[in-house]
């Protein structure tokens, strides 16, 4: 995963994307034990970009230029099958802002934050997303006042307080 | 080691040291697939629901 961040970052040392922040489950090692994957999830936000119609093609165009291949619905970047989503809400845009800067092997790059992550599982909402918030709250690795902060900016806390009621406050 | 407290121990891991473990997950699951185990597990399954549901 070095080589393929390293190459995310000249990508965007080189103006083609403005910022970026892993989410899905390479985002979630980050806080919990690792869990087997076979993408990794990039949020991107684009240079200037303001318009409705977003193209991935000025990504796409520098990285097969450099050796890259497309798969599926993935991009395969130095051996790492990557998967570039753009922020569609106010939620993911705000995710990719507020990102934690870390490294891999001495590479920076940066992670969506717990809190975000587990908001943005909440509103995709299939078995995987509820089953990795349970891991989050299991594991302990979120702040229960910035998720509920999250939750309450994005519109997101009923739809919080059913998935407690359903998976945290069952019958034990 | 209990599984929370190996949790524990995974999780307080460097994110360095996580992506290791992540890059060697991703390579043994690539392995099992190239191997073609999980295909003949699938077709043997396949099989029996089959059966089961011509009896």
């Amino acid at each position: 995963m070095k080589a393929t961040l390293e190459l995310i970052n000249q990508m965007q040392a080189d103006g083609v994307i403005a910022e970026y922040a892993i989410g899905g489950a390479v985002g979630a090692t980050f806080y919990l034990s690792p869990a087997a994957t076979v993408d990794l999830d990039l949020f991107v936000t684009l240079p200037g970009n303001s318009g409705l119609l977003i193209s991935l093609s000025p990504i796409y165009e520098y990285l097969k230029s450099r050796g890259a291949s497309e798969q599926d619905e993935y991009i395969v970047v130095q051996e790492w099958p990557v998967q570039f989503l753009t922020p569609g809400n106010a939620l993911q845009k705000e995710a990719v802002n507020q990102a934690i800067s870390t490294s891999v092997e001495g590479v920076p790059t940066r992670v969506i934050s717990a809190e975000h992550l587990v908001a943005i599982a909440l509103e995709t909402g299939r078995a995987k997303d509820h089953t990795r918030i349970l891991q989050f709250v299991e594991q302990g690795a979120i702040d229960r006042g910035k998720l509920k902060d999250v939750l309450e900016r994005h519109g997101l806390s009923v739809k919080w307080s059913k998935f407690e009621q359903r998976f945290l406050k069952g019958p034990q | 080691m209990s599984k929370p407290k190996l949790q524990a121990r995974l999780a307080a891991l460097s994110f360095t040291e996580k992506v290791k473990i992540l890059e060697k997950l991703r390579a043994r699951e690539k392995a099992i697939a190239a191997s073609g185990l999980r295909r003949a597990k699938r077709m043997k399954d396949d099989k029996t629901a089959a059966r089961e549901s011509n009896k």
